[in-house]
């Protein structure tokens, strides 16, 4: 029992040490963060989008994204997706083994017809049963394919990858809606940069409460539900704070599957996305920065601040906590397969200060503050505990909490003003502090959750998710 | 206090906590020899020792929270502060945008003499504008919008606009800020309103060590020069990919004639040029002579080979059949390889082909593989109809390609 104790009252020790160390890590990432914005904002004007959306010279794009079971959505986000302003590019669907209609709607809404595409299989995917085109040249951009389900993403997403003739490709989901220079965004940096830009990303905004006229976001609302209320707040953080933030130092080791531009001849060469992987655009960009380490060579990662995306978030606890479970589960496979990576001198910074970052402040925090919790029940049942000084610590933890997320908001407004009233901003903010109490707990049982199938080897499943399709104003 | 403390930390010190009973247990902590001493007596506390509990309390009580709570009322009260305003300008504009269309569309279309016209500009700018900065700002990008994408404006009315209105002192204020983005904007609003005469104020940064203000400024010199490329004679400097478009860009909207002297730039030593001397003569259809191309084709930079390639297919040099020929086996950039195929497939004759079906066999990059069946099919479509394969396996293949570049909607 003294052991115990004098384990509790050591780890107090600990967990001073680490909130003021990870409260000095967020000051420095706020920092970071600023001059990021403020510097793409300030060079904007260097590279003018419409110079390229005007060029003939421009870098040619293929937009891969996979579907599985879309067919509410697929016609009309398909339709989005065309609406493109930039001179070279392509879209490609996979049509992933879907069990609904997703592509006969899409045959019948777009005269598509099964072409003798000469298929080369750079990354190895399930079967592909076979190509579509259009018969009607206003749709020769579109190029369907139709597979064998590859249980993940990953693999509609290579199969896509290995159809795409461009040397750059986005990928993203196809519920998403793009903004219509989103290419010309994309690009951009690939042909800024004198260094190789190999990936880049940008802000995903919820489209939850949205409306969209003609495929277009028309009016932008933060969300009505519950569940997306705080998923709007955690993605304005996690992108303007977090991303740009990080790409500041070039250590970003995420670029979100729903929206990120790579190059393709190194994603070929790292063997695309992983199949087995559950949080495979954390995976994908570890592998392509180990593989850029390994081969010596200079390479960017970067963020673009702006929104570009729109897509649907779960709506339901259960799907929610689906969803989270999962990217637990494959963030802590992506920390254990490249684990040779961790504070290794090869790996330039994403070894020294990347994964350490990952492991400390993103894996262990959830861990760490369900072993606090059962310390601080522990403590007062037996040990006896200093309810003051508790309550102080407490205090200060939501506090700056609520500090990082209001930064990132207020960033957010400045840069994108985004929601239609000051009555939608007062919710926002109202939101803010409920977040901490309300919503984290469930992240937190979420990555246990998702730790825990890990360690027991549960089978993989990736859910389903249920559309209600976007808003639309007619 | 942090760093007194992980001082403390490396030695042995005896640190104090506090717990609820005020029965203070002493632990000292020797991290050389690991081991832990208790002693549960009540003892004095101690202020001389920094990790403290009660320090961080009177910390995080008098400090750090109210510090926070203040940072955090601060951002909430901008935040709606900012809001509103935002909400204010946007009803604002929509209140008078249509006045304001009215009246550019009035006073840039109109023939008027300058003195009416400033008298015009001067009493709209009190009744609409007067001194809101944001709105003033809005208009001046209006009249950029109307001048960069409606042609045949007359220039010189607009910078008597842009003058009347006061928006040359907000430009003057721009080129004398520090930051190399403030300058750059002040050389996009000379270059959107094609204001010459400020090209003088440019010429200053064309050598300027920051790269992004020096690229700004070469790009706003072109666009104000008449002769827009005599400042690229001699031009020494590698040239970016973005300053290669936008200098395209730059030409192509001006309508600018070509350079007499283009075929010099063929022989400059900055490869840049080079490649855009190509591109200039393949969008003003000057077409490479063969002893041109032959040198071109030789040059260390596979860009310039690359459009060298370009400007043969664009441009149908048909007698450059021979010399492409000559070069493909020596060309090590893959992608210039397929240009070039590609390029043979719309020049190439029979010759062509007996030269390059011997290549079949031996070539392993699939994509390379692809790209001379297309071409040799594009030049003679029977040819595969009698070909004999090698193998099965190579006959599978070439079959599939065969299939895919016979199907129209595939090309």
């Amino acid at each position: 029992m003294k052991t115990l104790e004098q384990i509790i009252h050591a780890s107090e020790y600990f967990f001073g040490v680490y909130s003021i160390l990870y409260i000095l890590i967020y000051t420095i990432l706020a920092v970071f963060s600023f001059k990021q914005i403020k510097k793409y904002y300030n060079s904007k004007n260097f590279l003018h989008k419409d110079v390229l959306i005007r060029s003939n010279d421009t870098i040619g794009v293929s937009i891969v994204a996979p579907a599985f079971n879309e067919g509410i959505t697929i016609v009309y986000n398909v339709k989005s997706l065309l609406l493109q302003e930039y001179p070279k590019y392509e879209i490609i669907i996979v049509n992933d083994g879907s069990t609904d209609d997703t592509l006969e709607k899409l045959i019948h809404e777009f005269d598509l017809i099964k072409v003798d595409f000469f298929y080369i299989e750079k990354i190895v995917t399930q079967p592909v049963i076979g190509h579509y085109k259009s018969t009607n040249p206003i749709y020769n951009k579109l190029l369907v394919v139709d597979k064998e389900n590859g249980k993940s993403k990953a693999d509609g997403s290579n199969a896509g990858i290995n159809s795409a003739k461009y040397p750059l490709f986005i990928c993203t989901d196809v519920d998403c809606i793009l903004r219509k220079d989103t290419i010309a965004v994309l690009v951009k940096p690939f042909i800024e940069n004198t260094t190789k830009v190999i990936a880049a990303g940008a802000t995903i905004r919820i489209a939850n409460s949205c409306t969209f006229k003609e495929g277009m976001l028309d009016e932008s609302h933060y969300p009505t539900n519950f569940f997306a209320r705080f998923q709007e707040l955690e993605y304005i953080r996690s992108f303007l704070f977090g991303r740009m933030a990080w790409s500041r130092i070039n250590g970003l080791l995420l670029v979100s599957g729903g929206l990120g531009i790579f190059d393709k001849k190194t994603v070929i060469a790292v063997g695309g996305y992983w199949y087995k992987s559950l949080g495979e655009d954390l995976e994908l960009i570890t592998r392509m920065r180990k593989y850029m380490h390994e081969n010596k060579k200079e390479f960017i990662i970067t963020y673009v601040p702006e929104s570009l995306c729109w897509t649907e978030v779960p709506s339901t606890k259960e799907i929610f906590l689906r969803q989270r479970v999962r990217w637990a589960r494959g963030l802590i496979q992506t920390l254990h397969v490249h684990r040779n990576v961790i504070l290794n001198p090869k790996y330039g910074r994403t070894g020294l200060i990347s994964f350490p970052y990952y492991i400390a402040c993103e894996f262990a925090v959830p861990i760490l503050e369900v072993i606090g919790l059962l310390f601080i029940i522990l403590g007062i049942f037996f040990f006896g505990i200093n309810l003051k000084f508790l309550i102080v610590i407490s205090i200060s933890v939501y506090f700056f909490y609520v500090l990082i997320t209001l930064i990132s908001v207020s960033l957010d407004q400045k840069v994108h003003k985004q929601y239609s009233s000051i009555k939608e901003i007062l919710t926002l903010i109202a939101m803010i502090f409920i977040e901490p109490i309300v919503y984290h707990p469930l992240n937190v049982y979420a990555s246990i959750k998702g730790y825990f199938h890990f360690l027991i080897n549960k089978e993989k499943k990736w859910g389903i998710m249920i559309r209600t399709g976007f808003n639309k104003k007619e | 206090m942090l760093i007194l403390f992980i001082k403390n930390l490396l030695s042995k010190k005896t640190i104090n906590f506090a717990d609820n009973n005020a029965i203070r247990t002493q632990m000292t902590f020797n991290l050389h020899n690991n081991y832990f001493e208790i002693d549960t007596s009540i003892i004095e506390k101690d202020l001389d020792y920094v990790f403290d509990p009660y320090h961080i309390f009177i910390f995080l009580i008098f400090i750090f929270i109210p510090l926070i709570i203040f940072f955090v009322l601060t951002i909430i009260g901008s935040l709606v502060y900012n809001r509103y305003q935002d909400d204010k300008f946007i009803k604002n504009i929509n209140e008078i945008e249509e006045q304001i269309n009215s009246f550019l569309i009035d006073i840039i279309f109109t023939e008027s003499e300058n003195s009416l016209l400033k008298k015009t500009v001067k009493a709209f700018d009190k009744k609409y504008i007067n001194d809101d900065e944001r709105l003033r700002k809005y208009v001046f990008e209006k009249i950029i919008h109307v001048k960069e994408n409606i042609n045949d404006i007359y220039e010189h009315r607009i910078i008597l606009i842009y003058k009347y209105f006061g928006f040359n002192k907000l430009t003057d204020k721009l080129i004398r800020k520090k930051s190399w983005q403030d300058k750059s904007e002040a050389f996009y609003h000379y270059q959107s309103l094609d204001y010459k005469i400020k090209k003088g104020h440019i010429k200053q940064y064309l050598n300027s060590k920051n790269p992004k203000l020096k690229s700004n400024a070469i790009i706003a010199y072109i666009s104000l020069s008449d002769e827009k490329f005599s400042y690229l004679d001699n031009f020494e400097y590698p040239i970016s990919k973005a300053d290669e478009l936008k200098i395209l860009n730059i030409i192509y909207k001006k309508k600018a004639v070509m350079p007499k002297n283009i075929e010099q730039w063929l022989d400059n030593k900055n490869v840049s040029m080079v490649a855009i001397a190509i591109k200039l003569m393949i969008r003003y259809k000057h077409k490479l002579t063969n002893s041109q191309t032959i040198k071109l084709l030789q040059n260390e930079d596979e860009k310039v080979r690359k459009e060298t390639i370009n400007a043969t297919r664009e441009l149908f040099n048909f007698e450059a059949n021979t010399i492409l020929l000559e070069h493909y086996p020596k060309e090590t950039n893959s992608i210039n390889k397929i240009i070039l195929l590609k390029t043979l497939s719309e020049i190439g004759d029979e010759d062509t082909i007996k030269s390059l079906h011997q290549n079949i066999p031996n070539e392993k990059d699939i994509q390379i593989k692809f790209a001379l069946i297309h071409c040799i099919y594009t030049i003679k479509k029977s040819f595969f109809d009698h070909y004999k394969f090698i193998t099965e396996s190579e006959e599978k293949i070439i079959q599939k390609m065969l299939l895919h570049i016979k199907n129209p909607y595939l090309t």
